[in-house]
């Protein structure tokens, strides 16, 4: 018999004395297990684990045997509504002028904090205290394909992000400190629940293809604790690894970048393609003479990042422009590891 | 075979610099018109600049008549600022500062002006006089279908509008004397133009590309400086008007998650084109096409997704527009 989700609210208490509701649905299989957060829109500009969330509410109400699920699609409100990563940021400001206001920074939440600390305290009371396995869903630039952010200290993480079958896992420094805010992942991890991020590429849209990778993986996850019956969906083709040492993949990596100023016009891939050794990623029409001077890949292997970008390309038009400056990036080709060899392995806290 | 000459305008700054503005040009050594297609007036639409390109490569081989003055960067201070206009900085439109330094507004330019009033003047003398056609192409929103915007003139340019062969087609009167824009300033002159707006700046669409060339060159074969007639697909040249259009809007706060569709499409009455994720209660509110007809516009926006990113967010308010259908 299908189960039905409830939909409730956590309600914060501004410093202006308004109220934000956050709606989430939960969903209990009535048999014991794992309580599994799915939690996507920290940051208001990503928005693409939205739509995953709202699908996974379907497969859960249909498949799910075991444990309950937590599903949160629109965890910071006033971001969402402000169009912006947090409600501090103005025009073109990056990521990281925050004032305090980026609320994967600021987990278990503050009652008495600012507003985004106040809105992360009623989620963490209402959802994610009650939560051992999150999903954290993001969304970074176009330019970087969608990968799974995990940890190698933690067996959980590691196993989420392998059962994720996301193409690319970025293996990640457990914080090393608490200066720059908790968050939701190392909120998990470093508790003994399991925590994974995924950042599913790009911002500010919604697209079919990243909402499949996202949903596969969410329901992967549900499989592998036996929330759900089944094996996790196995990715097609080989999963390919970075960090966290530069060492760890330097010598798989090929970066390429603007041999000329000119207009780097894309060959009609996309990041996590496949590309041959050889093949034609795009040209540059130069500045100097308008020749068409060709970018080919330098080896075979995924694409990590396509197209031409500079930093801040995930807060502003301008670094999106394909007018490329000399040395500016236009792709980044990543070989799998050889089979046999691991990333990172030696690395544990 | 005509090959395509490389020179280029030099502009001197107001600072004693000189910018150099490459160009094509290429001679059949036949009489016929003398043809200046130009892109990137603005210097975040370069979609026309890979069209130009492309361009250059077919006439070199099959001019036939006349003259091809091809100017794939107009305003190459523009484009290495990254912004439609020099000066105007993050998430800047429609203001005096804009206004100042929005070229397409400058013609026929000031050789004592500031830099953009320079470089249209450079242009103007060295280029756009000697032209009898222009075709200027422009990027607009990638929300916004790609359109010929055209002059109804009763003569030339109301052929070049007509030849293109566009999905959508906005019809304009004849340029007033004022108008300081290229196209008005080559009719005024006793000249014929159009323009295009491609569908999504600060990118290069490899369907955008192809949709202009083949615009282009059906305007090059109207005026029988290609081979051949104008390839005219079906259902083209539809013409937009307020009239026609029929404007789909959030019916209430939430997420639209589109379906995919492509813009330009036939729709039917009926037709889903995606859902709403509302913000209150999590529902999802199924969007349908009130009307059919052709997908003029699509995707949650607000006024200034040109520059601001936050515009293109498909997070809607009630009534913020999701789709806009052409019927005819």
């Amino acid at each position: 018999m299908a189960l039905e989700a409830t939909l409730n609210r956590a309600t914060a208490t501004l410093t202006d004395g308004s109220e934000v509701h956050t709606p989430w649905w939960h969903i209990d299989s009535g048999g014991e297990g794992e309580a599994l957060l799915v939690i996507a829109a920290q940051h208001g500009n990503e928005v693409q684990g939205c739509e995953v969330i709202r699908r996974f509410r379907e497969v859960c109400e249909r498949e799910l045997r075991r444990g309950e699920v937590f599903l949160v699609p629109f965890a910071n409100l006033p971001a969402i509504r402000h169009r912006r990563s947090h409600t501090s940021l103005g025009p073109e400001q990056p990521y990281g002028d925050d004032r305090g206001h980026n609320m994967n920074r600021t987990w278990p939440g503050d009652p008495d904090g600012n507003d985004t600390e106040r809105v992360a305290h009623s989620l963490h009371e209402a959802v994610v205290r009650h939560c051992s396995r999150c999903l954290d869903l993001h969304s970074w630039s176009r330019f970087t394909a969608t990968a799974a952010l995990a940890r190698r200290d933690s067996g959980l993480s590691q196993q989420m992000a392998e059962a994720s079958a996301v193409r690319f896992i970025q293996w990640r420094k457990p914080p090393s400190g608490q200066s720059g805010g908790k968050t939701i992942g190392a909120l998990f991890n470093d508790s003994g629940r399991g925590g994974l991020t995924i950042e599913l590429a790009p911002q500010w849209v919604i697209r079919e293809k990243e909402v499949a990778v996202g949903l596969r993986a969410a329901t992967n996850l549900a499989r592998l604790f036996g929330m759900m019956a089944g094996e996790p969906e196995p990715l097609d083709g080989p999963c390919v690894e970075l960090g966290p040492e530069k060492e760890d993949h330097e010598d798989r990596l090929h970066e390429l970048t603007a041999p000329c100023a000119g207009l780097f016009v894309e060959a009609g891939l996309e990041t996590s393609d496949h590309v041959e050794e050889g093949q034609v990623l795009g040209h540059i029409i130069r500045e100097a003479h308008l020749e068409r001077v060709e970018i080919t890949a330098p080896a075979a292997g995924w694409l990590w990042e396509y197209g031409c970008h500079r930093p801040n390309c995930d807060v502003a038009l301008p670094p999106q422009h394909p007018w490329a400056d000399e040395g500016d990036a236009l792709a980044a080709v990543l070989e799998p590891r050889p089979e046999g060899e691991r990333t990172g392995e030696s690395t544990s806290a | 075979m005509s090959a395509a000459a490389l020179d280029y305008v030099e502009t001197a700054l107001h600072d004693g610099r000189r910018l150099r503005t490459p160009f094509w040009r290429i001679d059949s050594d036949r009489d016929g018109p003398t043809l200046l297609v130009v892109a990137a007036q603005h210097g975040n639409e370069v979609q026309g600049s890979e069209v130009i390109r492309r361009l250059a490569a077919i006439c070199a081989e099959d001019l036939v008549a006349g003259t091809m003055l091809l100017v794939p960067f107009m305003n190459l201070l523009a484009v290495r600022h990254r912004r439609n206009s020099i000066k105007i900085g993050p998430e800047e439109k429609h203001t005096d500062l804009h206004k100042a330094h929005n070229i397409n507004g400058q013609w026929p330019g000031d050789p004592r002006g500031g830099d953009v009033q320079r470089l249209a003047y450079a242009l103007d003398h060295a280029l756009v006089q000697h032209c009898t056609h222009v075709i200027d192409l422009h990027c607009w929103c990638k929300f916004w279908a790609t359109a010929t915007l055209a002059t109804d003139d009763g003569g030339e340019s109301r052929r070049m509008g007509e030849a293109a062969g566009t999905r959508f087609i906005r019809w304009g009167d004849i340029p007033s004397p004022e108008q300081p824009q290229l196209r008005a300033t080559v009719i005024r002159r006793g000249g014929a133009g159009m323009a295009m707006e491609l569908s999504g700046q600060y990118c290069v669409y490899e369907r955008e590309v192809r949709t202009g060339l083949q615009a282009v060159g059906n305007v090059a074969r109207m005026l029988g400086m290609l081979p051949g007639e104008p390839e005219l697909p079906p259902d083209t040249g539809i013409e937009v008007t307020d009239e026609r259009e029929t404007v789909v809007e959030a019916p209430c706060e939430g997420l639209f998650v589109a379906d995919q569709m492509q813009l330009e499409q036939r729709i039917e009455a009926g037709q889903r084109l995606g859902h709403l994720i509302r913000a209150d209660d999590l529902s999802a509110i199924e969007i349908t096409a009130p009307v059919g007809g052709w997908l003029w516009r699509f995707g949650s926006h607000r006024p200034d997704p040109d520059v601001r990113l936050p515009d293109q967010h498909p997070w809607s308010d009630p009534g913020d527009p999701l789709a806009s259908i052409v019927s005819t």
